[in-house]
């Protein structure tokens, strides 16, 4: 479960980037969320594992509150949440299973991460679930001699390493071509349903929001203007949205 | 025909131009400068040639010595401080020094050696611990650490944000980000930077010979004070193949890498 109570986020360059959000999301649920660029998405997403701060409010994720962790407590609630990238965020220079490894980092010691001290399990349900996103045999490949769908998908199978209650996704498709696209989407909508993972999902396409999401946030200059299912994102809504609107 | 510059410019370039020559007249005013000098030199520099056209080659056997004197130091000055450098560089880079006060004290220190010319380092030191190989290295640690932790902290800069922020999202320790997301990053670039930093370092030690710090610079300010020119051209001879074939050597390295 995550909720948001009145957050804001100011960044030290004094922007305000969220004014007072309020969300409630429930286990399990897949929530698309939409806007203009600008509008926030990232900054609200990245609230969740903490990677930004938020300066007013409270955030609970999993009954914690965010704000109030300390070094150690949130590198233990940001195990549990996966998180992909539009840009992949892959290391280029290691191996696929080494990225996915990186999975592994929270529920293993320093020292025995560095001299590469992956317990067997480990290994083993890293190829698992690089087998569950379909590149397995790329295991032993070096991560930029992949395609950018595939260097998505091995960016899905790190984020399983981590055996995520939340997956957190930013613009995930936005560098993929819409047959690609429609495949990574295909694996978070899999994994959402199978594994029960909370997942949330910045769109900058409406369309695919609409076929993927059960639930759409739509967010404008830090403030939630729009929050339901994908059918009541009627014209009026999406001008509310955007400010302006082209039917394509 | 157009008009390209605006008289402002004009007058700005004609201004600096002026300034310039200016500064230039009286720094040769101050120094004593001679055009005559340089001609009346020729002869003697023509005479002096002369000598080198006459290499001793049987003088081979103590350069050899010297050399792989020369190479040791550098060798060792340059391991040490990679290592020294390696690990400090994260320290002097704001992308993954621990805090803010932390980085500012590396970057200080570091730019203050850096400050110190390799010549003075090695006078200074072979003011305290005699004349010798110690000194050399000891200079070369110095001289090489600033160089090295200057190109590698700003190689850690310029790391792509996005693997960090990716590792870190996992719940990484900071230790294991940098292990995962900063070092795959940089690797290349560092080894580079430590082979540009041994070849650098093989032409300076033998110039830190001059000043006493050993190798084979020392017998050539020896050979040339007794004036045993077809002895110097012998080192010089020397020093030039060797130099070319540790720079070839270093660059295939280097090439290979990238």
């Amino acid at each position: 479960m995550i909720e948001f109570r009145n957050v804001v986020v100011v960044y030290p360059n004094g922007y305000k980037a969220l004014k007072g959000i309020n969300l409630h999301i429930n286990e399990g649920e897949f929530v698309a969320i939409i806007g203009p660029s600008g509008a926030g998405k990232s900054t609200l997403i990245r609230t969740i594992n903490g990677l930004v701060k938020i300066t007013e409010g409270d955030l609970l994720v999993e009954g914690k509150h965010v704000q109030k962790l300390n070094d150690r407590e949130l590198r233990l609630l940001r195990r549990k949440i996966g998180m992909i990238f539009q840009s992949f965020n892959l290391v280029k220079r290691m191996s696929v299973l080494r990225n996915v490894l990186v999975g592994r980092l929270g529920y293993i010691s320093t020292w025995k991460s560095l001299l590469n001290l992956f317990p067997k399990e480990d290994v083993e349900f890293a190829l698992e679930n690089l087998e569950k996103v379909g590149i397995r045999e790329k295991a032993y490949v070096r991560a930029d001699q992949l395609s950018g769908g595939q260097q998505q998908r091995v960016a899905i199978a790190r984020a399983l390493t981590q055996q995520p209650d939340i997956m957190l996704a930013d613009e995930p498709v936005a560098s993929l071509d819409p047959p690609t696209a429609k495949v990574v989407m295909d694996y978070l909508l899999k994994f959402n349903s199978e594994l029960g993972i909370t997942t949330l999902v910045n769109l900058h396409d409406v369309e695919l929001a609409k076929e993927y999401a059960r639930r759409i946030v739509g967010i404008r200059a830090g403030e939630i203007v729009f929050d339901g299912k994908p059918s009541e994102l009627t014209r009026e809504v999406l001008i509310r949205i955007y400010g302006k609107w082209q039917e394509s | 025909m157009a008009r390209v510059l605006t008289t402002r410019t004009k007058i700005k370039i004609i201004l600096i131009t002026t300034i310039l020559t200016i500064l230039l007249i009286i720094s040769g005013i101050l120094i004593e400068f001679d055009p005559m000098a340089f001609i009346r030199g020729i002869p003697r520099g023509i005479e002096f040639f002369s000598y080198f056209l006459r290499p001793d080659f049987s003088y081979f056997e103590p350069i050899l010595n010297k050399l792989i004197e020369t190479l040791q130091i550098a060798l060792i000055g340059t391991t040490v401080a990679a290592v020294i450098s390696v690990i400090y560089s994260f320290f002097a880079s704001q992308v993954t020094a621990p805090n803010y006060i932390t980085y500012f004290v590396a970057r200080i220190i570091m730019n203050v050696l850096r400050t110190i010319p390799d010549i003075v380092l090695a006078a200074v030191f072979v003011a305290i611990f005699g004349i010798g190989a110690l000194p050399g290295v000891l200079a070369l640690i110095f001289f090489s650490f600033g160089i090295m932790t200057k190109l590698m902290s700003e190689d850690i800069d310029a790391v792509d944000r996005g693997p960090i922020e990716a590792v870190k999202s996992v719940g990484a320790t900071r230790t294991q980000v940098i292990g995962f997301a900063v070092v795959p990053q940089v690797t290349p670039n560092f080894i580079s930077y430590i082979l540009y930093t041994f070849e650098v370092n093989v032409r300076v030690s033998i110039v830190l010979g001059l000043v006493g710090a050993g190798g084979i610079g020392q017998i050539l300010i020896e050979n040339i004070r007794l004036f045993q020119y077809d002895k110097v051209s012998m080192i010089i001879l020397v020093t030039f193949i060797a130099v070319i074939i540790i720079d070839g050597f270093s660059e295939y390295i280097r090439k290979r890498i990238l």
